[in-house]
């Protein structure tokens, strides 16, 4: 049997970010059969490259009402259907005296007119949640922002469609949509051995920042505006719950506690497809703009820096100032009358994006069948109970947490510990890197967190490469440190640099030099 | 309550490798040296590759180490396996090499004895990633789980402890079952006897027996070891875990400088001061924001070129030098400390990461020791 | 919280290695001070996982020295303890230990008689409640040894716990109220000696006064020479035991000051054990905690000793005799008993106390 006949899905969603496995998720939950090719890792693009905020839909209540309210609605459900990916600390809003006093009512207004939870609270309770941020506030508003964990997001997704049925295939790139009589008849995916062709119904584009490419393969034209964010994380919570700055949304105005770091975000500007990266003079715009609402910042360590790019629409508005709302592009007034393309939007929303499209895509099939993903628990929140190793993975892994402590238990050392800064186990890393989704050691990082922390996989990466029995063990280690130095190289002062120059000389050891550039 | 105050012809900060040659060197001129430190000696990063490439004084430097090392088997000539120190800067068997590198210059074939519980050594990994190089015989990853601790200490006396000879015993055994010429364990072994340890379980095995080093691991701890009793042998005082909290200066010569020993305080005056405080990574030069300061001596921190780092981030971050070309320290103002030298590969470019290394410490002593005496 | 002050952490291991409840442990059971006060701390809410091996600590400092940063290390993980002070059940011994100084605002019970402390004089004297419940010998000697020095030594009456083990294992109310009780009675003093060095530095820390322990006292009168000792004891080898809060908080110059004091007296050999430095097991509240763990750690000392041909083991702290003491193995001794015992009574510097 050849591998172009082995799958015969109805309907082929092409990205496997936040929005095509929640598409996916939608459909296979709907009894529709559906093939997810994702031509790197999940979260490869912006899914994982933002700054892990669940909206409360306060950031947009004055500029854009409409995804205000969005967010509020689906915040709320995310949270129910994924809490084992999302921390419910709050956030918030505060202004300092130098800050427009009127857009404190606006914003109110704003809040109360798009249904987002939001309280004025006193300085003094502000400051009593919220010890380090500067004294100096001039007003603060509570709001029920969040911060979620994007890459256990799309993973708990992906896993969740795959239970109801569908398939999902990462590193399978679409090389070509092929177009005859007004539909695309068929997709050729994958390269060399993994090369396959199929035929789906409908082909759904959600590919996000690659969107414009994907649906310019069927000859079809999407005005993309690609807008890059950068962002930068610090090593411990340097915040109880989400701060945002309470002014028209600018550069460096919220700060996420995530996990066991804190990410500041973020900048505007625009961004390509290749090389997304922060630069030094970002991340200094960052700090200069956060240090003001938290003090303690300039001399808080820092441990890398990142960047997403955005994909917005066109038409829209620029930068900061376009639409958050998305919007599901169907093809058959450009001449394809099965092609689908979900663009815009935010991770907060992406269940609602995955309703909307996947109602289009049902239209499209010609069947019925209501969406279900906001009945079924993706993974509730886990709690309590256990060793220190098995209640931090279960903070991770939810309700999957189970089968993956179980061959931990089961491998003679699965328990012995590989990343000590982000407590990950050999047996965690033995399984993951046993999955077909995971080829690279980024994949492995971005399943178990290993590398996350802030010695940004100096010890562990030996341990990663060793369970991952990757082609070329040194080449891996050094693609993969090459990486991390990218966000590393723009943030190196004070202890970051010290453990870099201690990392380089570790690695030198074992003939790897990770720092060379270009 | 104040501590009684110290008086010596020349004061040495640090007592790593750069503080212990140059205290050894100027002991044995017969000046008084006491060497002060703040504890922290384990990282032994400067000593974790030994290489003589491009070391200024090189016949020197391999005399001076060698003879300090004798009296731990270090650097020393081994019968039928060539010179102690090569023209590489590898040293033989007791080198601190990497296990790449003995994988680069061993026989054909090679067995790599990973232990239990040892985390110094991963031989799948290794042999995963040798495999792949061109220039590498063939090896094979093994693991023994023999229950030994990840040091051992061989002792000083005639033979080697009780202990060492029941690990040597395990291990001839489980490499006896090995086809390989060549088996790379772990570093097990501490102490002056670590050698014979060693040469027993060549001689039980039948193999060679090479050790894999990695930095922080026993070799490091082992020289360095055999460097603090060179500088304790040659009448050199050792103030331990003591702290240096401020200098007093009287013009361009510093004078005394305040320690700090647990919850008193004590002066020390001296003649000459040598700074062996380190690296970036042992903290001996403090980082801050804006590049590498150091808050006791007030030194400077004038860039000067590296080179040899290829990331153009690091060699911002790291090319700074706090002393001028005689190796006198800098202060903040341009001027020049007459009495004070700053030793080590550190300054100018930083050592690390940079792999100068042991040689280069050594030949930095040798000079520093050189000018000090010029000075006194 | 306790992260911000760890930031300097550049995961070199060193601690990791350094540890000597680790190596006698090992990981599974004490995951090293690394974890414990570094890497745990970030994830907040993980902490009550922590709780048990937390307890395994003795506040040895060893990780502090071999710290390219300088961590506070020992600081940083009481203060986690702090945080999960609160869990209970508490170990059965801690318990007891609360209650005694609920009832008598020190931490034991005497269990025999006491060494009864004059309470006027001109030199102050802290005698710390294991000296002074567990250890009467202890107290006499330095004692004498205050007198033998040319003072008058006395006690302040009703003197409380200095509060050193509560600060160990995180009790924050039970510490202020010792505090406030001992501060009214130390009021217009500024030095005090200590036998005790858990006493000398939570004496410094918490009440600003500039105590000193009694080897600081006598090596710095310099009153003791050769001639105050007795000749005609027979020959002794001894081995000599650094007490880590007196080696590395106090500060390593008494350790050198104690080896200059028995090279003064006669026919005391003092043998290398190789383990001089590595911590009894007593402190940081593992002694009450996790006895268990201080006897074992405790047991691999006194070998070294006896392997090294020592008749008798000396240590400059009363816990840390008596942990010591418990393995059974070799005799122990408080170095202030030893070196009171061998001074030349005929001289007349030596008042026992009736």
């Amino acid at each position: 049997m050849s591998s172009s006949e082995r799958y015969m899905p109805e309907v082929l969603i092409v990205g496997g970010g936040a929005t095509g496995t929640g598409i996916a998720r939608d459909l296979a939950m709907r009894g529709v059969e559906v093939l997810l090719a994702e031509a790197g890792d999940l979260s490869s693009g912006a899914s994982g490259g933002n700054h892990g905020m669940l909206h409360s839909g306060a950031r947009y209540a004055v500029t854009d009402p409409e995804a205000a309210r969005e967010c509020a609605t689906e915040g709320e459900v995310l949270k129910r259907i994924a809490g084992f990916c999302i921390e419910d600390t709050g956030g918030l809003f505060v202004s300092l005296p130098r800050d427009d006093h009127a857009y404190l009512d606006r914003f109110l207004d704003g809040c109360r007119g798009s249904g987002v939870r939001a309280e004025e609270i006193s300085i003094c309770e502000a400051l009593r949640s919220e010890p380090n941020i500067s004294s100096d506030i001039a007003a603060a508003v509570r709001v029920p922002d969040a911060s979620v964990d994007p890459f256990f997001l799309v993973w708990g997704m992906a896993e969740s469609a795959r239970e109801a049925g569908a398939t999902v295939l990462t590193h399978t790139p679409v090389t070509s949509l092929h177009v005859k009589e007004g539909r695309i008849a068929r997709a050729v995916l994958g390269r060399g051995e993994r090369r396959r062709t199929v035929r789906p119904e409908v082909v759904v584009n959600a590919s996000g920042a690659w969107c414009g490419r994907v649906a310019a393969m069927a000859g079809q034209r999407i005005d993309m505006q690609l807008d890059k964010g950068s962002m930068v994380v610090f090593n411990g919570r340097l915040v109880n719950g989400l701060v945002n700055r309470l002014r028209p949304p600018a550069d460096g105005d919220i700060l996420v506690p995530h996990r066991s770091s804190t990410i500041l975000g973020t900048t505007s500007g625009p961004g390509t497809l290749e090389d997304v990266r922060a630069t030094a003079t970002e991340v200094e715009g960052l700090l200069r703009a956060a240090t003001e609402v938290l003090p303690g910042l300039s001399t808080a360590r820092t441990i890398r820096s990142y960047a997403g790019v955005r994909p917005l629409l066109n038409g829209n508005g620029r930068g900061r100032q376009a639409s958050r709302a998305f919007t599901v592009i169907d093809h058959s007034e450009g001449g394809v009358e099965n092609l689908l393309s979900v663009a815009g939007g935010k991770l907060t929303t992406c269940r609602l994006m995955a309703e909307k499209a996947s109602d289009a895509v049902m239209r499209r099939l010609g069947r019925s069948g209501a969406c279900r993903t906001m009945l079924e628990e993706i993974s509730p929140p886990v709690i309590g109970g256990g060793s220190f190793q098995e209640e931090v993975m279960r903070r991770k892994y939810g309700a999957f947490t189970g089968t993956i402590l179980a061959e931990c238990i089961g491998s003679p050392l699965g328990r012995e510990e590989a990343c000590s800064c982000e407590s990950v186990s050999v047996g965690e890393l033995e399984h993951f890197a046993a999955s077909p989704d995971v080829i690279s050691l980024s994949d492995l990082m971005r399943r178990t967190r290993a590398g996350m922390g802030y010695c940004q996989a100096g010890l562990c990466v030996f341990r990663m490469a060793s369970a991952l029995d990757a082609g070329e063990p040194r080449r891996e280690i050094e693609r993969f440190l090459a990486e991390r130095w990218k966000g590393i190289s723009p943030v190196l002062r004070g202890e970051q640099l010290r453990q870099e120059a201690f990392k380089a000389h570790l690695f030198k050891v074992h003939g790897i030099d990770h720092t060379r550039e270009g | 309550m104040d501590l009684p105050e110290t008086s010596c012809d020349v004061l040495v900060v640090g007592n790593g490798a750069a503080g212990c040659l140059a205290s050894t060197l100027l002991a044995k001129r017969g000046y008084d040296v006491c060497m002060v430190s703040r504890g922290t000696t384990s990282t032994s990063l400067s000593t974790s590759r030994t290489s003589l490439s491009g070391v200024s004084r090189r016949k020197e430097v391999t005399q001076l180490l060698r003879g300090l090392g004798a009296a731990y088997g270090l650097f020393g000539s081994h019968p039928g396996k060539g010179e102690g120190i090569t023209s590489l800067g590898s040293v033989v068997r007791q080198d601190l090499s990497s296990p790449h590198d003995w994988l680069c210059t061993g026989p054909e074939r090679t067995a790599v004895l990973g232990l239990k519980g040892n985390a110094d050594l991963d031989p799948d990994l290794l042999c995963r990633m040798a495999g792949r190089c061109d220039s590498i015989g063939e090896c094979r990853p093994y693991w023994a789980d023999l229950g030994l601790p990840s040091s051992i200490d061989a002792g000083g006396g005639p033979t080697i402890t009780r202990e060492s000879r029941v690990a040597v015993e395990e291990l001839a055994e489980a490499i006896s079952e090995m086809d390989e010429e060549m088996v790379i364990i772990p570093p097990l072994f501490l102490g002056p006897r670590h050698d014979l340890a060693l040469s027993i379980l060549e001689r039980s095995s039948g193999r060679f027996i090479r050790e894999a080093a990695t930095p922080l691991s026993n070799p490091g701890r082992r020289l360095q070891a055999c460097l603090e009793r060179g500088a304790l042998d040659s009448g050199c005082r050792l103030l331990g875990d003591r702290q240096v909290i401020g200098s007093l200066a009287q013009g361009h010569e510093l004078r005394e400088v305040r320690i700090m020993s647990g919850l008193r305080e004590g002066t020390i005056r001296f003649g000459a001061l040598v700074l062996a405080t380190g690296n970036i990574v042992s903290g001996g030069l403090q980082v801050g924001c804006d590049g590498p300061y150091d808050p006791v001596f007030g030194l400077a921190t004038d860039t000067c070129s590296t080179g040899s780092l290829r990331s153009p981030a690091l060699t911002t971050a790291l090319s700074v030098g706090i002393r001028n070309r005689e190796g006198r320290a800098v202060r903040k103002d341009g001027s020049v400390m007459q009495n004070v030298w700053v030793a080590g590969s550190a300054c100018p470019g930083l050592s690390y990461p940079l792999g100068r290394g042991l040689g280069h410490v050594a030949s930095s002593a040798l000079t520093i020791a050189e000018m000090v005496r010029g000075y006194l | 919280m306790t992260s911000r002050t760890m930031d300097g952490c550049i995961k070199c291991g060193a601690c990791v290695r350094e540890c000597p409840v680790l190596l006698q442990e090992g990981q599974d059971r004490f995951p090293g001070p690394r974890r414990l006060a570094v890497e745990g701390p970030r994830f907040n809410e993980e902490l009550s996982a922590l709780r048990s091996p937390l307890e395994l600590c003795t506040t040895c400092a060893r990780c502090t020295a071999a710290c390219p940063s300088a961590l506070p290390l020992p600081e940083a993980l009481v203060q986690v303890r702090r945080l999960l002070y609160r869990e209970k059940p508490r170990p059965e011994r801690q318990e007891n230990m609360l209650a005694n100084i609920d009832g008598t605002l020190r931490t034991v019970l005497p269990s025999g008689p006491v060494t009864e402390l004059p309470s006027t004089g001109d030199v102050l004297f802290f005698p710390g409640c294991i000296g002074h419940g567990r250890y009467p010998e202890g107290i006499t000697s330095s004692l004498s040894l205050i007198r033998a020095v040319g003072g008058r030594p006395f006690a302040p009456q009703g003197w409380a716990c200095c509060g050193s083990p509560l600060e160990k294992i995180g009790d924050e109310q039970r510490l202020a109220r010792l505090e406030a009780h001992n501060k009214a009675l130390f009021r217009g003093f500024d030095t005090v000696v200590t036998s005790c060095p858990g006493c000398t530095v939570q004496l410094r820390k918490r009440y600003g006064l500039d105590p000193q322990h009694i080897i600081e006292h006598i090596h710095g009168s310099g009153r003791l020479r050769r001639s105050s000792f007795d000749h005609g004891s027979p020959p002794i080898k001894v081995a000599l035991h650094s007490p880590c809060h007196l080696a590395r908080v106090v500060g390593p110059h008494t350790l050198e000051m104690a080896r200059d004091l028995l090279d003064m007296v006669p026919g005391v050999d003092v043998v290398s054990t190789g383990l001089e430095d590595d911590c009894c097991g007593g402190g940081g509240g593992v002694a009450s905690a996790r006895p268990d763990v201080a006897e074992r750690m405790a047991a691999r000392k006194v070998q070294a000793a006896v392997e090294a041909g020592a008749e008798l083991l000396l240590a400059p702290c009363p816990f840390c005799v008596i942990n010591l003491g418990r393995t059974g193995l070799l005799n122990v001794q408080d170095l202030t008993v030893f070196l009171a015992s061998r001074l030349l009574k005929a001289e007349g510097i030596y008042s026992p106390i009736p």
